[in-house]
């Protein structure tokens, strides 16, 4: 893995264009991606020279920077520290005091991470003059580029003053590719906005850091591997989506003043589009399995009881063995009248008992009813009508016996409900598609999920082309 | 003296509030300020998360095909009549508002045993059902218990068999319901009700098979029903507005703003702007996507003589996948649950707009915060046991087990998931025992959207 090569500059609140000679990226803050709204402390090295919004450097004391009265880096939690070094991790490791904020030399700490160079290398984390806990850094060679992230939130499970904080470590060592990761809980630490923040030292300039530091963040929210990731390691693409999506809107809270009587501010309106998405809320997985030890099937499905012939599927249309449905798999699942589309996954593992390896089609069916009629209906009534939809995906690949197998995206169905119930139904089909019979065609289903998606249909992206429907 | 809110909950889609009669420079009408209360109110009502699903596992039935008297004296082949068998622990918190119901797609139910008297065994009928069996704890503590059966007719087949020959068991199979699932007296009286609607809700449990059943899958998921809240409630409790009262027999409150309503209390009255501004806070604080729920339970090894709750074991010190211990690694192609429906629950805390660079204009990823419950244990003389949930290469979240019985053990867990199911994000779940020849045991676990404290 390459470390990005973020460029530094004053992009701030309120800029619209900041750039230079190169164009910049529509949507990106400036060339200050890594100052957001919670930074209040980045640097690219212990000098302390800000590259963040706010304009204020710390006073570089040659092999240390300080900043005393540090009211901005006084946080207890949710508090998010990452420092960026390079280091000899293995003979002779480096070590010292990374970022501090405390009192007095030696004193009580706000927080304090260090490096340990007695033995292997060791991140330290200390608050309150107490270390909180330990871990150890991947070590690779003499010049490793290592980035730490200590993480600090309110602990949802606390059960008292004791573990009212929840902590959580990574460190990724670029040179080996290898992450070390812990998590525990501590007590609020008490900091103090006459406390000093230093940074490649300690408090005073003592246990100076031997190696070199790179970056330190300091922020106000916690962060989690998501966006360290994301902000230091590397970037994800930007999926291409015909769904819809949704993110909590905006809206200030009470404390803030802005509903007051008197305040300028017109709360509906944020109120309104905030709520409009709302109905995704609760939206959780139709279907999401993955089963213990899951069972081998063969290319007939057996016992034949189980299986079924799919509505319009026929020997004669597909050849000797036709999709079949497989009864472990039929689901009935409540819906939501918000959804009209369903996302499906299937995780397969298709290989052979001997011979050639043949291709393995699933379907996924989503019905108004089961494609039987059970029961008993009153003489003269015709069967309910059946309303169905499928999707499907194919592999070839052999992932033998003992392979993971793979994902087959059988894409975006539409839905359609049980009328009686305010359910779906949902079954798998299967078919390996030989010609003929194969006795020694195996796969396994090991895995498989069906998600509501909303998808606007009006909207000409959103409706798959390769829907079915019928009645049998 | 208390004073209540109360509305009946359905599902009935999102109105969405038009914003630009709200904008500046329009006339404010208590028409356009009650869409946006009114949009409000329906979210609950949204509900139909299932919060815990068995489903068949294996590759034939526990209750078998054949004569339960024969050879005499018979061995025995057939659960007893008495027994339940637990397969799954459902223990979520529930959405506010809503009631719980028990779906059962089964075959018609097979023979039971018991001893003939002697040595061998008999004939005590076919017949099956499904239970849900459950402790609902409320915001102070408070429990209830609820039991709520399905029964599954009995097979008319020879020996209450299944039919063999070709898809037979395709109009066999019966959808049955049990009856709504809620605590006695929460309909019939307000405090009982209001009881229940204030977060959090916890639900745990068991859900039992009994006798020959035969159940295909079994779904245990959320209804809207009904909520009520006093108005000296706290504020980040309101996960409903209360603006449009549903035809619930309770005390109303005002049907419209800007109406007047006095009432004396340390929250004052729970009605307009503020009340606008917490209901939407608390909805993001209390509301989102269940994520899983998993057993170890496999009908085709489970054992009729023993009835014990199935598990998966793993003594290796390196990781394995918890269900196919052929995969030691994470992998894009591995087996685990979809998280595309996290992306539902994405907060401007983790996925504001700044929090994810968007090179392109648009959010790359997304993730949540998740509560994961294990319910499992370690070997006596083990250090513990490590659950991980992995989503990529650098992404994963750990749940240590260290207790020796089995139990739940609750762990908060940052995720990556997609930005909404389209977007492929998988949690791979590996294991493995923090101390070499001693097991780790997992029989049952759930993941959800948590962003405050769980009930206790």
């Amino acid at each position: 893995m390459t470390v990005p090569d973020y460029e530094w500059g004053e992009a701030k609140w309120g800029t619209f264009f900041w750039g230079g000679y190169a164009a910049p990226v529509a949507g990106e803050q400036g060339y200050v991606p890594n100052a957001k709204p919670d930074t209040v402390f980045l640097s690219k090295s212990p000098g302390g020279a800000m590259a963040s919004q706010r304009e204020i450097d710390l006073t570089n004391q040659g092999t240390y920077g300080e900043e005393t009265s540090s009211g901005r880096t006084a946080i207890t939690c949710p508090r998010c520290l990452e420092v960026q070094v390079v280091m000899d991790t293995t003979g002779a490791p480096d070590g010292g005091m990374l970022v501090d904020h405390s009192g007095v030399a030696g004193g009580a700490q706000t927080y304090a991470l260090s490096v340990s160079n007695i033995g292997a290398p060791t991140a330290i984390f200390y608050q309150d003059d107490g270390q909180l806990g330990s871990l150890a850094i991947p070590t690779s060679g003499t010049a490793d580029r290592v980035m730490l992230l200590w993480a600090t939130e309110p602990n949802i499970l606390t059960t008292g003053a004791g573990d009212a904080v929840r902590s959580e470590v990574w460190i990724y060592n670029y040179s080996s590719g290898v992450f070390a990761h812990t998590v525990f809980t501590h007590a609020m630490p008490t900091t103090d906005s006459g406390f000093t923040f230093t940074v490649g030292a300690n408090n005073g300039g003592a246990s100076a850091f031997s190696g070199s530091i790179e970056r330190v963040r300091i922020s106000e929210q916690f962060h989690d591997n998501e966006e360290y990731f994301q902000d230091w390691l590397g970037t994800t693409v930007a999926p291409t989506l015909t769904g819809e999506t949704r993110l909590e809107g905006l809206l200030p809270t009470v404390a803030s003043g802005f509903g007051d009587d008197g305040q300028f501010m017109h709360v509906h309106a944020p109120a309104a589009a905030a709520v409009r998405k709302n109905d995704l809320r609760l939206a959780s997985p139709l279907v999401n399995e993955v089963y213990l030890d899951a069972d081998e099937w063969v290319q007939d499905f057996a016992p034949d009881e189980w299986a079924k012939y799919p509505p319009g599927v026929t020997p004669a249309e597909r050849g000797a063995q036709p999709f079949k449905f497989m009864l472990p798999y039929l689901r009935w699942c409540p819906v939501a009248d918000c959804y009209n589309s369903v996302q499906v996954r299937v995780q397969v593992q298709n290989y052979t008992d001997g011979g050639t390896i043949r291709k393995l089609d699933i379907r996924c069916y989503v019905m108004s009813r089961r494609p039987v009629i059970g029961g008993l209906l009153n003489p003269g009534d015709p069967p309910p009508s059946l309303e169905y939809y499928w999707v499907d995906a194919n592999t070839s690949t052999d992932h033998t016996s003992s392979g993971t197998g793979e994902y087959l995206d059988l894409g975006i169905s539409k839905l359609t409900k049980d009328r009686d119930h305010g359910g779906v139904w949902l079954c798998l089909a299967a078919e390996i598609y030989s010609g003929t019979a194969d006795t020694d065609a195996r796969y396994k289903i090991k895995a498989w999920s069906v998600e509501p998606v909303p998808v606007d249909p009006a909207d000409g992206t959103g409706t798959p082309d390769d829907f079915t429907i019928g009645t049998p | 003296m208390a004073k209540y809110f109360s509305r009946t909950n359905v599902s009935k889609g999102l109105p969405r509030p038009p914003i630009g009669p709200l904008v500046g420079g329009q006339l404010m009408k208590g028409a356009r300020a009650g869409s946006v209360h009114r949009a409000q109110d329906t979210v609950v009502g949204l509900s139909a998360r299932i919060v815990a699903r068995q489903s068949l596992a294996g590759d034939a039935w526990l209750v078998a095909n054949t004569d339960p008297e024969d050879p005499a004296p018979a061995t025995r082949t057939y659960p007893d009549a008495t027994t339940w068998r637990t397969v799954m622990r459902p223990n979520v918190e529930l959405t506010p508002g809503c009631c719980l119901r028990l779906g059962v797609t089964a075959l018609p139910s097979g023979h039971t045993q018991q001893s003939d008297g002697a040595a061998g065994f008999e004939s005590s009928g076919a017949f099956g059902k499904v239970r849900a069996s459950l402790t609902w704890t409320d915001a102070d503590g408070g429990t209830d218990t609820t039991t709520n059966e399905v029964s599954i007719s009995a097979s008319t087949q020879q020996y209450a068999a299944t039919r063999t020959g070709e898809w037979e068991a395709w109009p066999d199979a019966c959808f049955q319901r049990s009856a709504l699932i809620y605590p006695d007296d929460t309909l019939s009286d307000i405090t009982v009700l209001r009881k229940w609607s204030r977060p959090p809700i916890n639900v745990t449990g068991t859900i039992d098979h009994l006798g020959g059943a035969r159940p295909i899958d079994v779904v245990l998921y959320e209804v809207p029903l009904a909520q009520a809240m006093e108005v000296d409630d706290t504020s980040d409790e309101w996960v409903a507005h209360f603006w449009d009262l549903g035809p619930g027999n309770f005390v109303a409150g005002p049907p419209r703003w800007p109406r007047e309503y006095n009432v004396a209390g340390p929250d004052g009255d729970p009605r307009g702007i503020h009340h606008l501004m917490d209901v939407h806070h608390a909805q993001a604080l209390r509301l989102g996507p269940m994520i899983f729920s998993w057993s170890a339970w496999r009908e085709s090894d489970a054992d009729v003589t023993a009835i014990a709750e199935a598990y998966a074991s793993n003594s290796s010190t390196t990781f394995l996948h918890l269900t196919d211990k052929n995969i030691t690694a994470w992998s894009a192609d591995a087996p685990g649950w979809a998280m595309g429906c996290g992306g539902y629950a994405r907060r401007q805390l983790d996925n504001g707009e700044f929090v994810y660079r968007n090179g392109a204009g648009s959010p790359m990823i997304a993730s949540i915060p998740i509560l994961v419950r294990t319910y499992g244990y370690v070997e006596a003389g083990s250090s513990g046991g490590t659950l991980r949930l992995q989503t990529a290469a650098h992404n994963y979240a750990e749940c240590t087990i260290t207790r020796t019985s089995a139990g739940w053990d609750s762990h908060v867990c940052h995720l990556r998931c997609g930005l909404n199911p389209e977007q492929q994000v998988i949690a791979v779940p590996l294991w493995k025992s923090l101390t070499a020849s001693k097991y780790v045991r997992l029989l049952y676990a759930q993941a959800y959207y948590c962003a405050t404290e769980p009930a206790a």
